[in-house]
């Protein structure tokens, strides 16, 4: 059997990314109900301002990179306080499908706006920042995504357990109506959240256009896996997300020496969801019903 | 709340309305003076129009327009000058996507209802899978850019490219110039792979040279990964061929770049790895070390075809790339040119048009290695003499000159070559 240890750095990297993403639909599900599909899309459109500010206009590059995260987040934003509180007391599947026309609005209007043919690169300086793990080359990018879903990660749990605002989605996600009442400010809370889902998709969008491709269908579908690590982390826990996350990126990885099973890597967080959706099922407590 | 929400909402406009109006992938020309296309009178036609089919698919991720684009482009640069015997050529291009049933009911409107006399310059995938039966029933004879490998199955469809079928040209270079002791073939998941890997799987059996086939899901999300298993599986004096689209191969060689994989394996790529945008992406490490196969030439030859391919686009398309699309294009627009002018007026009609258009035998041009011709019989592979080129510092340049591309059984060169 090769040499593994590549694809296991490799894995843990896309992993990261794969966490970070997933975060965000977390964070947005549990304040807000929605299952964001257009976390991915979003991402992408962020990266492909970020590509214009840098190469068309000249800009310089941090400012290229913040325009673009912040042109993910108040899209993302846009939405949230639009359609998003339209929707906001229907039930799930509705909602979720808000973000379904969203992602295929922004698909056409990439495709459109920036000519699909076209190779792009914006390779992020870190990317430039190598250093050797064995017989695997790491990328500063990827030690990057790495760290940042981990930090996220930690500072989105004591977030949302120790502070007033962290409380407040908590609440929201359980009986928005009961928080209004209470005197929560559940609009600013909601448009808070949407910004900060934005930001991750933001961030995410811009580190998989150096770790992927800078192609808006490629990073827009790149929302599955993340979708699937917020399914495995059942819409709630920000730990298990992130263990998800590195766990469907390395077993993707692991896969690729395997000439026979390589081909179908790509289907690793879909099978994963699925497995663990039915071990939860397995696991869950029998309800008893009382007449 | 309010004020904040008003410069969310503007900020946002703002940004993407500003990114939008500036993304352009091509520098726009400076130059105004008119290039000398078909009769080169100088004076624009005026007389009854000709008109002219095309079709390319465009849909989110895979659009082909800009080879329908260079044919217009080239069509108005004709109609400038003085077109055909007066006439100038409407050229009517629809768009289709992947549904057959769409784009058999495109090709039926636009040879019953538009009554365009010819199919020219096309890019489409379900032409090829679903066109040919219309094209058979109305005696319409096509040629285009070729997108699925079955564009060179088809009795009524002659590519002006090589197209995938370039990998068994790859394999070539890297078993007999690079002498290499085992193949490893990659290709990106999509319908029709089977049959690029067939190429190169026989090619290597002729060869005595093991040929070890790698399926890559598509989108590519583990470049690096992919580099890593490429490697692996080739080992010491082994070679690649990358069959990938082009945006499959940047990601892929710059991957290969930063893992220090370059001299670890020789490498060969078909001609998508040509585009100007992948090369200007490449890192200096693939300085001559990049074998890519090339159906034409390149931009910097000095050619009378190349010139002014550069000098139409320059005028009539300047957001438009000079890449393979343009190519295509160009040579679909220039054939129909050429047949037209060499047909009295009478017989511009679809039947003078077709009958000439299937008849079209040496036609030279120095974008092509050898003189194209539409060829007979079901199996086409006009553009089976290619040449070899390799990035240096961000451009192109000649590497190996042009040669035969190796008959295996999947493409029919025996069989083509006789009966040319």
């Amino acid at each position: 059997m090769s040499n593994l240890l590549p694809f296991v750095v490799l894995g843990i990297a896309l992993g990261s990314v794969f966490a970070l993403s997933g975060l965000g639909i977390v964070v947005l599900y549990r304040t807000t109900g929605v299952l964001n599909f257009a976390g991915g899309a979003t991402g992408a459109l962020g990266a492909l301002v970020a590509w214009t500010l840098l190469e068309a206009l000249g800009l310089n590059e941090w400012v290229a990179y913040l325009g673009g995260i912040l042109t993910a987040a108040f899209l993302t934003l846009l939405y949230g306080v639009t359609v998003g509180r339209g929707l906001a007391h229907r039930d799930p599947l509705t909602k979720a499908m808000g973000t379904i026309g969203l992602l295929l609005a922004l698909l056409g209007l990439m495709s459109l706006v920036w000519n699909p043919t076209v190779v792009r690169t914006m390779p992020l300086p870190t990317t430039a920042i190598t250093m050797r793990i064995g017989p695997v080359v790491v990328n500063g990018t990827q030690i990057v995504a790495l760290v940042l879903a981990l930090v996220v990660c930690a500072a989105t749990a004591v977030f949302l357990k120790r502070s007033k605002l962290g409380t407040a989605m908590r609440a929201m996600a359980d009986d928005r109506t009961s928080t209004a009442i209470l005197g929560v400010p559940v609009r600013s809370v909601e448009a808070t959240t949407w910004f900060v889902s934005g930001l991750l998709a933001g961030v995410s969008g811009l580190l998989l256009s150096n770790l992927v491709n800078l192609n808006a269908v490629d990073l827009t579908f790149l929302v599955i896996p993340a979708l699937a690590v917020a399914l495995v982390a059942m819409l709630r826990s920000v730990w298990v997300c992130f263990a998800a996350g590195l766990a469907i990126g390395l077993i993707q990885s692991l896969l690729t020496p395997v000439l026979a099973l390589s081909p179908y890597r790509s289907m690793t967080p879909f099978v994963v969801a699925v497995v663990a959706v039915l071990w939860m099922a397995w696991r869950r407590p029998n309800v008893e019903r009382i007449a | 709340m309010d004020r904040a929400l008003t410069g969310a909402i503007g900020t946002a406009i703002l940004l993407t309305a500003l990114t939008a109006c500036s993304a352009s992938d091509v520098d726009a020309a400076a130059d105004a003076e008119l290039p000398a296309c078909g009769a080169a009178t100088g004076e624009p036609a005026t007389g009854e129009p000709i008109k002219i089919g095309g079709i390319s698919i465009d849909v989110p991720g895979l659009s082909w327009t800009a080879t329908t684009s260079t044919a217009q482009a080239y069509f108005d640069c004709v109609n400038d000058n003085g077109g055909i015997d007066g006439r100038p050529i409407e050229y009517v291009v629809y768009h289709d996507g992947t549904d057959a049933a769409q784009t058999v009911g495109l090709l039926k409107q636009l040879i019953e209802t538009d009554e365009v006399i010819g199919m020219v310059a096309n890019a489409s995938v379900m032409e090829c899978i679903a066109g040919n039966g219309v094209y058979q029933e109305h005696g319409f004879f096509s040629i285009g850019e070729a997108l699925p490998i079955d564009c060179f199955s088809q009795t009524n469809i002659s590519p002006t490219s090589a197209s995938s079928h370039a990998s068994v040209a790859a394999a070539q270079v890297l078993v007999e110039e690079l002498d290499v002791e085992r193949i490893v073939s990659v290709v990106i998941q999509a319908p029709g792979v089977e049959q690029i890997q067939a190429l190169v799987e026989e090619y290597g059996a002729q060869q005595g040279v093991e040929v070890i086939p790698i399926t890559a899901p598509a989108p590519i999300t583990d470049a690096a990964g992919l580099a890593l298993q490429v490697s692996q599986a080739a080992g010491e004096g082994g070679g690649a061929v990358l069959s990938l689209g082009s945006d499959g191969s940047a990601p892929l060689l710059a991957a290969a770049a930063q893992q220090g994989l370059v001299d670890t394996v020789s490498w060969a790529c078909v001609a998508l790895c040509a585009d100007p945008s992948v090369v200007a992406s490449l890192d200096p490490a693939w300085n001559g070390k990049l074998h890519i196969v090339s159906d034409f030439a390149l931009p910097s030859s000095e050619g009378t075809d190349n010139t002014l391919l550069q000098a139409v686009l320059a005028a009539y398309a300047p957001d438009l790339a000079l890449n393979a699309q343009a190519n295509n294009g160009f040579l679909g627009a220039k054939i129909a040119v050429d047949v037209l002018l060499g047909l009295p007026d009478e017989e511009r009609t679809a039947e003078g048009f077709n009958a000439a258009l299937s008849s079209v035998t040496g036609f030279e041009s120095d974008l092509l290695c050898e003189p194209w011709f539409f060829g007979s019989g079901q199996f086409h592979l006009s553009n089976n003499n290619v040449r070899v080129v390799t990035p240096q510092d961000g451009v192109l340049v000649d590497s190996l000159p042009c040669f035969p591309m190796a008959a295996v059984p999947s493409n029919h060169l025996d069989e083509i070559r006789s009966a040319q």
